[in-house]
């Protein structure tokens, strides 16, 4: 029709009927998707809608993109193979006598495990079956202990592999191990940060965390055959995220190694079979198919609303605000974890990063005392990963709280894993604003690593 | 090292794609039997992928599968170093050449210079007769450029002798080298070839041993809740399924999900055998990432459909989960619009983006040209033969840019298809709220 609409109009009518379309319950895919054809018949013409097959076709054969289905295919033989359970079982048998120690040992686990895994459901889910009623058993404070579950699932999205830095990597034409090994050090960060709570926490307070009784424990000897036990998930994460960091083998190649080496774990642990690979193939095909239609659409809609002027529509009214680089920098991460609050991490990532980077990248290096555009890049994506981070964990619609609701005891009620959930949240906005004011966190690994 | 040059052929490649997905179907039907025991054709597969890495007596937990990693260690340290040596010696022989080179120009030129000299010389004492006039000049001029000749002659000689002196034993020492590291490469291969030879033997016993030491420990509450989520998991996506005419739609997209589900195990062999071929066999492919993320390209089409009547694309449930069974159908109804604009313009324009592929002037196929409209469809069908499918000179559309040259129309009919799927799905689930909204009424 070849409309010709103003774009402070343009931008309420597109994120209007944006909104109103997914509080209407179509998925976000479909919404993108659909309304992205809409406005391309609205304000080109027929011949404009030859545009979806064309920004399709580039997503089906990304190279990078193959690392998803192949790091989520890796994580649910794992998952099959009882590795999750094993791993929490021999955790806790060695930390089981310290103060604490259950908790301590969830978020160890989970640090593990969000190094095997990408996504955070499987880790909160699990871990709500084993480690809860293991703490609860014992005497646990319950909001210490379901925060640390929440909490340590939610490191998934930062170490790596993390299916959220590959597709950040793709849309802000990144590398994917570089972004990879800067998340390493703020992920680590955080993991003993929560560490650190729950281990002050029941030192202080001895009712909260108190050690497993003596006769549960076990001697030094057995200690050291179960940390055995634990060789070959360990071998696993040290190979694939050695060859991604020493550079031997891309991150997709490193994902097929490792999805091998998750079939040798499983079959070790006699659960190699035809039905558990269907099952495992079948959660891969819908974890990836959810993450890659969600790409389809929003590349379109998000590559629509840019041309049209969209970008520098914003980043005119940010500047336009008054604000300096940091505020402006300070809003947008505000956006992003309120966004975080409704929509899919997925969805925020293709909606919000075309959009933020350039503007982060206009405000210059110089203005956040980076050395280039490089690291400016690579810092906002881990900055970006922080808040998605904090988005899964803040109440009321985290996701995380939501898993946990699925699997905690029905008598503890919804108002309590919120307020399980904010001392962790405390926690991530102290992490994220060391690694805001002081960026070498995130960028001396990879400059140390790729020079 | 023996080397591997394996380049995977197109047909091939389409069938196991076809292929591999049925067989894993009705495997993945048979029901188990009985507790989980260590298997002797497992052990044998295990043997022949990771085998070199001691992965087959890991499997079945014994340690001496530990002792083929520094062998295997060893291969590629020695890979490594090899391929260092093989840049020192083509530096090295380079430099060699070079020298050699000078020598072969520079040598001539003097030797021919310094025969010229005497008859120079014997002009300028000719000329020396007649002082100052200009024969003598010119005579001397072109003596002493002969003499600055000779002597840039030699010293370019000279210099160039050093270089070659400097080269030869480098070539020598790199040679050398690049021979022992290749040769130690190999007869590490060798010997775990050996081993692996002997395992092949041994592994039913490994595997009997194996299974008289399984100490079954007592599940747990949580054990038994994870299989209970499990086993809800694994029936929840069948449970999708609605009966009559919209079942059927149904069962097409569960089994068109699952069938491209299994490419992710060709995956997981194919950059396995990227990856060894690489660094053990130094014979990287070139037909392993095209092909794998092609694939994968396919599978995310095809699956949209799946992951609609699964209910795997995420929604925004903050209004949509409390509503009313037929408060959700009358308000998907509205919303199914958005949906079929999206899949109708998929379906429409990936048509003729598909198309297009076909039409392209580098298919010399029977179809692109009947497409191209060169040919009548009588032609076609009465041409068509089944060299069509074999020949490799024949081309049905667009291919790849890469070396392997794949067909890459394949890949956009499967948008097409995705796009039918999608529509088929979305007709579906319209029809099964129509159904909702009346029986309401």
């Amino acid at each position: 029709m070849g409309l010709d609409i103003s774009i402070e109009l343009l931008t309420l009518i597109m994120f209007g009927s944006l909104l109103a379309l997914l509080m209407a319950g179509l998925p976000l895919a479909f919404v993108t998707g659909g309304l992205a054809c809409v406005f391309l018949f609205v304000l080109g013409d027929a011949n404009a809608l030859n545009i979806v097959p064309s920004r399709i076709f580039p997503l089906m054969t990304n190279y990078q993109l193959s690392a998803i289905p192949l790091f989520i295919f890796m994580a649910a033989m794992l998952e099959r193979a009882g590795i999750i359970n094993e791993m929490f079982d021999v955790i806790y048998k060695v930390l089981g006598g310290v103060r604490g120690g259950l908790a301590a040992a969830t978020i160890l686990a989970s640090t593990i495990l969000a190094a095997m895994v990408g996504v955070i459901g499987a880790a909160v889910v699990t871990m709500g079956i084993i480690a809860l009623p293991a703490m609860l058993k014992r005497g646990y404070e319950p909001k210490i202990a379901m925060g640390s579950i929440m909490a340590g699932g939610t490191l998934g999205i930062l170490i790596p592999p993390s299916i959220l830095a590959i597709i950040y990597a793709v849309v802000a034409e990144q590398s994917v191990g570089e972004l990879f090994i800067g998340a390493v050090i703020p992920g680590l960060m955080l993991s003993g940060l929560y560490i650190l709570y729950v281990t002050v926490t029941a030192y202080i307070r001895p009712s909260f965390g108190p050690p497993i009784p003596v006769s549960e424990r076990v001697s030094g000897a057995e200690k050291l055959a179960l940390l055995g036990n634990m060789s070959a998930p360990i071998a696993l994460i040290v190979i694939v995220l050695g060859v991604i960091f020493t550079g031997v083998a891309t991150p997709v190649e490193a994902a097929g190694i490792g999805t091998f080496g998750a079939f040798i774990v499983a079959a070790i642990h006699r659960k190699l079979d035809w039905a558990t690979i269907r099952e495992a193939c079948l959660t891969t095909l819908k974890a990836s198919a959810m993450v890659i239609w969600i790409m389809f659409g929003a590349t379109i809609f998000v590559g629509l609303y840019v041309l049209e002027g969209g970008q520098q529509f914003v980043q005119d009214a940010l500047a336009g605000t008054g604000l300096g680089p940091w505020g402006i920098l300070i809003l947008m991460q505000v956006i992003l974890v309120v966004l975080g609050m409704f929509l899919d991490w997925v969805g925020i990532l293709l909606l919000a990063v075309p959009i933020f980077v350039p503007i982060v990248k206009a405000l210059g290096a110089q203005a956040f005392g980076l050395e280039n555009a490089d690291d400016l890049v690579l810092w906002f994506g881990v900055l970006y990963l922080v808040n998605m981070q904090m988005s899964f964990l803040s109440p009321p619609f985290g996701y995380a709280l939501f898993y946990l609701r699925g699997v905690a005891p029905a008598e503890i009620p919804m108002t309590n894993i919120f307020r399980a959930a904010l001392p962790f949240l405390f926690l991530q906005v102290a992490g994220l604003v060391a690694c805001m004011l002081y960026p070498p966190i995130i960028t001396w690994l990879p400059n140390l690593v790729y020079g | 090292m023996p080397g591997l040059s394996f380049t995977l052929p197109h047909l091939a490649y389409l069938a196991g794609l076809v292929l591999f997905p049925i067989i894993a179907m009705v495997l993945a039907r048979r029901p188990r039997q009985g507790p989980a025991r260590y298997t002797t054709p497992l052990a044998y597969l295990i043997l022949v992928t990771g085998g070199m890495i001691g992965l087959h007596r890991l499997y079945v937990k014994n340690l001496w599968g530990l002792a083929f990693i520094p062998i295997f260690g060893l291969i590629l340290y020695a890979n490594a170093m090899g391929s260092d040596a093989r840049t020192a010696l083509s530096d090295a022989s380079n430099a060699q050449r070079v020298a050699e080179r000078t020598l072969e120009r520079e040598r001539p030129r003097v030797t021919e210079a310094e025969a010229e000299l005497d008859a120079l010389r014997a002009a300028v004492a000719e000329a020396e007769a007649e002082e100052g006039s200009f024969a003598l000049r010119s005579a001397e001029r072109r003596l002493s450029r002969a003499e600055g000749r000779i002597e840039t002659g030699r010293e370019r000689i000279a210099q160039a002798e050093a270089e070659l002196a400097a080269a030869l034993p480098m070539v020598a020492a790199a040679s050398a080298e690049r021979a022992f590291w290749t040769g130690l490469a190999r007869n590490a291969f060798y010997a775990l070839l050996a081993l692996m030879a002997l395992d092949a033997l041994l592994l039913p016993l490994l595997v009997r041993g194996a299974n008289v030491r399984i100490s079954e420990t007592a599940a747990t509450v949580e054990d038994r809740r994870l299989r209970a989520l499990e086993e809800a998991e694994r029936k929840a996506d069948e449970e999708h399924v609605s009966t009559g005419a919209t079942g059927l739609i149904d069962r097409i997209s569960l089994y068109a999900g699952e069938f491209v589900a299994y490419w992710a195990v060709i995956a997981v062999f194919v950059y396995y055998y990227e990856v060894i071929a690489r660094y053990v066999f130094n014979s990287p492919t070139n037909w392993a990432h095209e092909a794998m993320y092609l694939m994968f390209g396919m599978q995310y089409l095809i699956a949209g459909s799946y992951a609609m009547l699964t209910q795997a694309h995420v929604r925004v449930d903050i209004f949509y989960a409390p509503l009313r069974r037929s408060q959700k159908a009358w308000v998907d109804l509205l919303t199914s619009v958005f949906f079929f604009i999206f899949a109708g313009t998929l379906l429409v324009t990936s048509f003729i983006f598909a198309w297009d592929a076909i039409t392209v002037p580098s298919g010399n196929g029977l179809i692109s040209q009947w497409a191209r409209g060169q040919i009548s469809s009588e032609a076609l069908v009465a041409q068509f033969s089944w060299a069509q499918f074999i020949d490799p000179a024949i081309r049905w559309g667009e291919i790849s840019f890469n070396e392997w040259e794949v067909p890459l129309w394949p890949m956009k009919w499967m948008m097409v298809l995705g796009a039918v799927l999608l529509i088929l799905q979305g007709l579906s689930k319209l029809a099964r709220d129509v159904q909702t909204v009346f029986a309401e009424r």
